[in-house]
């Protein structure tokens, strides 16, 4: 890749306050290294996988990047990420809230937790139009409207006065797409955002997915534990193992000659259908 | 020639170990405030199978389908709305408490998640040793010793009994609830997405010990899944199921190699391939 990437993360460290440890001190004795040193770039329109097992750290680097953290999460204080040339960790709360939705967009695992029971979807897309400059409500609710509608669900117009609860899970997914995009962000942070879908809804998920990534130009961080859908979505992977990234390269080095043994082991524990080898 | 075909036909007969004949579960009609009642819906509907010893049958499916309804109904965790299932000819449904109770020892079942299935502050032995005793298999020094026997027949040490689940990896937890089922010695075993929530490495892992558990004992599994390529590996057979209904249920080497009911086929072509060289052509089932 040349110029300027749009994300780069350097040496990111992410500490959680353990027992032990005096949870005002980032150097604790009982703290815990999830992230230990990560760096890694993405360049505009590109999609990129985080992969790797529970725990490794791929989601406490997603957090770090959004600036949503636990209460006893702590970035190192050698962490650096840049983001469209500014540094997001020096930015006020309130310029790095006006950056979240609107430039860099996260999706989340479970869109039964991450929308609000109570509010129609409708104006749950459209609210992300509201707070990022909208001002008629009338627009915003249209915006809503199409971008639903371009997500893959049917008759959006009616489906957009519906609740959560009214939809099924892989509906759900759509409308937290919707929101994602929203403002066509320059990045979208994806947590497994398939992982709870059912086989036959999630190769839905992933074609609109690679439709959209086309259409908009959008870069996309996919954070994952399977690499079936790496190698269906994706371009690069990166490889996290225990805090560290263990392989950073192209889709077809990773799958067909990966460098790390770790990586190796993985691929061969992926269960894999006998016609698919 | 019939003299042949006779005893062919009872050995056949005689292998099959559980049976389930239309089987229909049915969750009571939703009564809303005004209006009429909505239908009861089928959860499971008409279901028909046998289990013959010694295999594994891959009951398979998406979200809602039935056949996690359909494996408790088998077990009497949950009395089914009709139909029936025996166990080596005995009538499930039928049994009375107490012989209930006491065929419980031989069948068992893993649950997908050992987090809410077991106990986190019941040290790992006593855990173990429950169905032990409760079963009545033994007491004392000699359920101690079984209970160290089974923690390592699943790779733990006998030293374990006394560390609380916390303690352990989530793939070290699963082992514990295959232990605590395998201790009293059943002959019948569902496994309830029992490998779904582990990571890839574990996952094999726990496949292969499953698989080395049904050898060495002979033990019949009724593996609930929903991930095919699982699937795969571990199955004899596999019944495919859908809105409550199989749909389809072969052999597995035919049903993979050549699968008949374009639920199956939309079902299969939906798995991703993990290698970015292959592209493969989805198919899509409108439910006809």
């Amino acid at each position: 890749m040349t110029g300027e990437p749009l994300l780069d993360v350097r040496d990111l460290v992410v500490t959680y306050a353990g027992d032990a440890g005096d949870a005002g001190d980032a150097g604790g004795a009982g703290d815990v290294r999830a992230v230990d040193g990560v760096s890694f770039a993405v360049h505009a329109g590109e999609t990129v996988a985080l992969v790797g097992e529970s725990g490794c750290g791929k989601t406490s680097v997603a957090w770090a990047l959004m600036r949503v953290m636990a209460p006893a999460a702590r970035v190192g204080a050698g962490s650096s990420v840049t983001f469209d040339g500014a540094d997001l960790f020096a930015l006020e709360e309130r310029a790095m809230r006006d950056l979240r939705g609107r430039k860099i967009a996260m999706i989340f695992q479970e869109p039964a937790s991450a929308l609000n029971p109570v509010m129609k979807v409708g104006a749950q897309v459209a609210e992300v139009a509201l707070l990022h400059g909208e001002r008629s409500k009338r627009a915003a609710w249209d915006k809503a409207v199409a971008m639903l509608d371009r997500t893959g669900i049917a008759d959006a117009a009616r489906r957009a006065h519906q609740y959560p609860h009214e939809l099924s899970g892989g509906m759900r997914q759509r409308v937290l797409i919707a929101m994602a995009l929203m403002m066509r962000p320059a990045l979208v942070i994806a947590d497994e955002p398939t992982s709870a879908l059912d086989v036959t809804v999630q190769a839905q998920i992933l074609d609109l997915l690679r439709d959209l990534q086309r259409e908009t130009g959008m870069a996309v961080l996919f954070i994952t534990h399977d690499f079936g859908v790496v190698a269906e979505l994706c371009s690069r992977a990166i490889v996290m193992r225990a805090g560290k990234i263990v392989e950073d390269a192209p889709v077809d080095e990773i799958f067909h000659a990966p460098k790390d043994p770790y990586t190796a082991e993985l691929l061969r524990a992926v269960p894999r259908l006998a016609a698919d080898r | 020639m019939i003299d042949s075909l006779g005893p062919k036909i009872e050995d056949r007969s005689s292998k099959i170990h559980v049976s389930v004949d239309h089987l229909t579960h049915e969750y009571p009609a939703r009564h809303a405030l005004f209006g009429a009642p909505s239908a009861p819906t089928r959860a499971v509907n008409d279901v028909s199978f046998a289990i013959a010893r010694g295999e594994t049958l891959a009951l398979v499916g998406e979200s809602g389908c039935g056949k996690t309804t359909t494996g408790r109904a088998i077990l009497r965790l949950i009395e089914p709305s009709s139909g029936g299932v025996t166990f080596d000819g005995i009538d499930v449904l039928g049994l009375a408490r107490e012989p209930l109770r006491k065929l419980r020892r031989r069948m068992q079942v893993v649950f997908q998640d050992p987090n809410t299935s077991l106990d986190p502050r019941m040290r790992v032995g006593l855990t173990v040793r429950e169905g032990i005793e409760a079963h009545e298999i033994a007491e004392g020094a000699a359920a101690d010793a079984r209970v160290a026997r089974a923690l390592e027949e699943v790779g733990l040490r006998a030293s374990d009994a006394a560390k609380l689940p916390h303690e352990f990896s989530g793939g070290q937890r699963q082992r514990i609830a295959i232990a605590r089922a395998l201790a009293v010695e059943p002959e019948f075993v569902v496994l309830d997405e029992a490998v779904s929530a582990l990571d890839v490495t574990v996952q094999a892992q726990v496949l292969a010990l499953l698989m080395q558990l049904q050898r060495d004992r002979g033990l019949t599994y009724l593996f609930i899944a929903h991930n095919l390529a699982v699937v795969e590996r571990i199955a004899t057979r596999v019944a495919v199921m859908y809105l409550g209904r199989i749909v389809e249920i072969a052999d597995a080497a035919k049903l993979y190699a050549s699968p008949q009911h374009g639920y199956t086929k939309a079902l299969l072509s939906a798995v991703p391939v993990p290698d970015p060289r292959v592209r493969k052509k989805r198919l899509t089932w409108d439910g006809t």
